[in-house]
């Protein structure tokens, strides 16, 4: 089993505000990153002796060619590959550095640029499989992937469109508060049903908008943040799994159920306790089977979930209070770090748009890399507010 | 028949295209013909594609198979196809398309 984090923490978490497009290259985004995390904590590039990347858009520079960039001499780095995870699998590696003294303080950044044209681009470098067995149908990208994974959890579960609409509607009630989300217009139930379709049964509002922006967070001592007067979250547990469940006709569950029961006796609570949750929504339907991968509710049901409770901010379940990737945009490898910045956030009084009343507990988990007709990576981390 | 990745070693078959037997680890893999039939297990109507030169060809159905053989793949299908049918793929220049199964 997995030893607890002790007194590591996270502190400080910043998001650069999204773009739509961007002609400035993945190295700007999380240069920027960097730079409002030494703004918002005071420290600098002699602090700072451990970076985290994570970015889709990066090559040909990587994680090693930054801290030339960035003026840097860290004494730990780390490359995430996991994308849609890797908010929280940066989490866990700095974590550890951190815990056993290979580093005093990691920034964690991801982020990802977006010129036009910039998404099929990088399409075309994603995988030797989507290129060879998903671009040649009709180059949809992961639409398709979701599209097929969508139906099949409809057709086995009985989950309607209306039920995946009910999130979206909640999240972009969400993001209304949230000042850095993209899309700023309220969407009614109605409009999520009647706009056009994408790869059926997908349509315009189940496909996050790819943008240009990055998230950041950094990973202390709790006597440093402490002593630096920085808010920070505990670490109560954490859990990543690839490649699972790799002989299923379709997905429709995710790694997280192999790990969930663990995680929450590690983390000695139940998701009954847990006052806001961040999924990973790049579809709807990958937040329903976090849902149910997780606990919240049982295999199948987080159609009735979803309708008997209230995902808004003020709601019974609050849930992607920033909006999500679904209302702020998809910014690349940023959206594996969306939630957990949100989380720290609401977990430390300090959310940016309306902040859940009281957060003690949370709960965050990301799902990535589509590779071919199956999401490989998940994580999740339950994380509690500082105390001394 | 189609042809896929036949693991000479453990004789497991594989798609999409691997280096190394995911099974076994042993790089024993050879083209041999495995059985064409299969199930749609899911499908979509494709509406909007990433790239240019589909536009005139949308909406096109795609389908994700079960094959008897094994692996999952991805195929065009006739648009009366759905999920659960019994299907036979047909296989040109690396990419399946599945016929009804008469």
């Amino acid at each position: 089993m997995s030893k607890s984090y002790e007194d590591v923490v996270i502190t400080t978490p910043i998001s650069v505000p999204y773009v739509r497009y961007s002609d400035r290259p993945a190295n700007y985004w999380l240069g920027r990153a960097l730079g409002m995390l030494s703004e918002a904590s005071g420290l600098g590039a002699q602090d700072i002796d451990g970076l985290s990347v994570s970015s889709f858009t990066l090559a040909p520079d990587s994680a090693a060619t930054l801290t030339q960039h960035f003026g840097m001499t860290p004494r730990w780095l780390s490359q995430e590959v996991t994308g849609g995870a890797s908010g929280i699998t940066a989490l866990r590696k700095a974590a550890r550095a951190v815990q056993m003294g290979d580093a005093d303080i990691v920034a964690c950044i991801g982020g990802d640029t977006n010129p036009k044209h910039g998404f099929e681009t990088l399409l075309d470098d994603f995988s030797s499989d989507m290129s060879a067995a998903v671009l040649p149908y009709g180059a949809g990208g992961p639409n398709v992937s979701f599209a097929l994974i969508t139906r099949a959890y409809m057709q086995r579960y009985g989950a309607k469109r209306e039920d995946f609409g009910r999130l979206a509607v909640s999240q972009r009630q969400n993001a209304l508060g949230y000042p850095q989300a993209l899309m700023k217009k309220p969407l009614t139930l109605n409009e999520y049903l009647e706009v056009k379709p994408i790869s059926s049964p997908l349509h315009l509002f189940d496909c996050v908008m790819p943008c240009a922006g990055a998230e950041g967070y950094l990973v202390m001592s709790a006597s440093r943040a402490r002593t630096l007067g920085l808010p920070y979250v505990h670490i109560r547990a954490t859990c990543e799994r690839h490649n699972a469940y790799s002989r299923d006709d379709v997905q429709l569950r995710t790694g997280l159920a192999m790990d969930a029961q663990d995680l929450w006796t590690r983390a000695g609570v139940c998701s009954q306790d847990m006052d806001v949750v961040q999924s990973y929504d790049d579809y709807p339907v990958i937040s329903f089977m976090q849902l149910e991968d997780l606990g919240f509710c049982p295999k199948g049901t987080a159609k009735d979930f979803v309708q008997k409770h209230d995902f808004t901010v003020a709601g019974s379940f609050p849930h992607n209070t920033s909006g999500g990737q679904l209302s702020c945009g998809q910014a690349g490898a940023a959206g594996g770090f969306l939630g957990l910045v949100e989380l720290v956030r609401q977990l430390t009084g300090s959310a940016l748009g309306e902040q859940v009343q009281d957060a003690r507990l949370g709960l965050v988990s990301g799902f990535g890399i589509i590779n071919y007709d199956k999401g490989l990576s998940c994580a999740a981390a339950i994380l509690e507010r500082g105390h001394d | 028949m189609i042809k896929l990745q036949v693991c000479s070693h453990c004789q497991s078959v594989h798609y999409p295209v691997r280096d190394i037997c995911p099974a076994c680890w042993r790089d024993k893999l050879a083209w041999k013909s495995v059985s064409a039939k299969g199930r749609v297990s899911s499908f979509t109507d494709l509406h909007i594609s990433v790239k240019p030169e589909w536009a005139d060809k949308l909406p096109l159905r795609i389908g994700l198979i079960k094959l008897e053989a094994g692996p999952n793949v991805l195929a065009f299908m006739d648009a009366k196809l759905t999920s659960n049918d019994p299907v036979i793929l047909a296989q040109k220049d690396g990419v399946f398309t599945a016929k009804e199964k008469l």
